[in-house]
């Protein structure tokens, strides 16, 4: 039943996932995340740690090493997918944006 | 330093009522510093603001550095609720996230759990229903039967309150899973629904306490031995508690944490198996002379109301006499049993006409003599025969049983013919 929330990412999942590209650890996920979204978007440590566990056990990321008791996770060729998938809906909806009338207001 | 414990109650089970009461008590002063099994325990320190956080996941090594390093210091836990607290009231909450929330707290009460222990309950009805079928065929609902058999009713009662209260623990966990669930999709809360049930699951609980307590009180008085094995039980369970609270959440490898709660499993059913086996109660068997030749093989049951002694006499193998000696706290008491022991002898000596036997099959399916009905006392008694003795208060006979009063003790005695009924009494009621 909780399955059902990952068909649509939350921008926590989104975030944890684009900064997964390169090889981290739990506590810089949570900088690196504050840092790419100038602090707008913030990931408790709770809400991180749930979904790393959850995540590699759906196959998103993947534990690769583990340096002094801390876990390294990366993204997978699934998680990839996934992301993918996330980058044409949003396409989709900027493209939707543009398309009514006084859409180029939203361009900024 | 100043200490303070608190109930718990059910505030682990409600984050958000939980935190606020806690950093209600920060305010005044008192700082959570341990969870108990049924308290919280406070320190004394400076009024302050500061902020706590219920985390349900599994605590590593890595995740506590993590936490440290943004300001979250670790208190204690009940299985895998954790309590942390941070100095800083503007740093980030645990979970920005309800979904995720709901989801790590999810992961905590399982269907199969609340299954598991409805099943367990079932067991339990199934396995120990033999032994209410004995109770129940001894026991009547009046004075002298329930004195006779305080005990056992009021054992089987509380160990039936027990097993319904693990089912409805069962079903708890079940409901609570149930609204986590509703909330991951945004459906009403059943918080108020588990309250209540909640609630009941507790009284039951206290209920069955209250009736355990006596009777094991009753126990331990006339045998200490009993006392030990409670205290050597209770120890075990307090080493498995800590197993599975304290090391083992903090332990990744979930294979050496399932193998180590099995071990401590095993250990305590191993436990449960052996002690019902081991008699505590009839450890005092033994045999005196009574008169030339003739032996008397003796056992006793002592309980606070109603002490039972049975003893069966001998000469040789022959049986002489069985006699059952009830020793009374109070007069009342006594006469209550005395009548008891009329109503029973009678009707076990009474042949049932073929019409209450009728009766019987109609209402059971089967003729068995444990069916037939009881005398009302009065009536019962105008079958015995009054026996004029020196030694005793009221000596009444039917047959060979004699049931015998001598002012708190009372005497139930199946005799052969060669034996001086006198000889007997000025044995027993010196």
């Amino acid at each position: 039943m909780a399955r059902k929330e990952f068909e649509t990412l939350t921008p926590q999942m989104f975030y944890i996932l684009v900064v997964l590209n390169v090889p981290r650890h739990g506590y810089e996920i949570m900088n690196e995340i504050a840092r790419i979204t100038n602090g707008e978007i913030k990931v408790g440590a709770g809400t991180l740690y749930t979904l790393l566990s959850r995540f590699q056990n759906d196959g998103y990321i993947e534990l690769i090493d583990e340096v002094d008791r801390k876990k390294i996770y990366q993204i997978t060729k699934i998680g990839k997918r996934k992301l993918q998938e996330e980058k044409r809906k949003l396409i989709m909806q900027i493209k939707a944006l543009n398309e009514i009338e006084g859409g180029e207001f939203y361009e900024g | 330093m100043k200490v303070r414990y608190k109930l718990i109650g059910d505030l682990l089970l409600y984050e958000d009522e939980c935190i606020t009461y806690l950093e209600k008590m920060a305010e005044a002063g008192w700082y959570l510093v341990k969870i108990g099994l049924m308290f919280f325990k406070f320190e004394k320190r400076e009024p302050k603001k500061i902020k706590y956080q219920i985390d349900y996941n599994v605590l590593t090594d890595e995740y506590l550095e993590t936490l440290e390093l943004i300001g979250y210091h670790f208190i204690d836990n009940r299985r895998n609720i954790l309590l942390f607290y941070n100095d800083d009231m503007e740093a980030e909450d645990l979970y920005t996230d309800e979904t995720t929330r709901l989801i790590a707290l999810g992961s905590m009460y399982k269907y199969s759990d609340g299954f598991t222990l409805i099943g367990l309950s079932f067991l339990l009805f199934v396995l120990f229903s033999g032994i209410w079928d004995i109770y129940s065929s001894t026991i009547r609902y009046t004075l002298g039967s329930l004195v006779m058999n305080v005990d056992s009713v009021v054992f089987s009662y509380a160990l039936r309150i027990l097993y319904l209260t693990i089912a409805l623990d069962g079903v708890l966990i079940i409901l609570i899973r149930l609204d986590i669930n509703r909330q991951i999709e945004h459906k009403s809360s059943l918080k108020k629904m588990i309250k209540r049930f909640n609630l009941v699951v507790n009284l039951l609980t206290c209920l069955s306490i209250i009736l355990f307590i006596p009777v094991i009180i009753d126990k331990i008085i006339f045998y200490p031995i009993i006392l030990i094995v409670i205290v050597l039980s209770i120890f075990i369970y307090a080493v498995w508690n800590k197993y599975t609270n304290n090391v083992l959440n903090k332990e990744s490898n979930d294979w050496i944490k399932r193998l180590k709660i099995l071990i401590a499993s095993v250990f305590y059913i191993l436990l449960g198996i052996v002690v019902p086996d081991v008699d505590f109660i009839n450890n005092d068997d033994n045999i005196v002379p009574f008169q030339d030749g003739v032996n008397i093989n003796s056992n006793s049951n002592k309980s606070l109301l109603v002490s039972t002694y049975t003893n069966n006499s001998y000469k040789g193998e022959k049986c002489i006499f069985l006699e059952n000696k009830y020793e009374c706290l109070t007069r009342g008491i006594a006469d209550a049993v005395f009548e008891e022991l009329i109503c029973e002898n009678e009707r076990e000596t009474r042949m049932p006409s073929e019409k209450e036997i009728e009766a019987i099959v109609d209402r059971v399916g089967e003729w068995s003599s444990k069916n037939i009905k009881f005398s009302d006392y009065n009536d019962a008694l105008k079958k015995f025969k009054v026996l004029e003795t020196k030694y005793a208060d009221k000596c009444y006979y039917l047959d060979n049983i004699y049931v015998v009063q001598k002012d708190k003790k009372v005497l139930d005695i199946i005799k052969k013919d060669d034996v001086d009924i006198d000889d007997i009494l000025k044995y027993y009621i010196k």
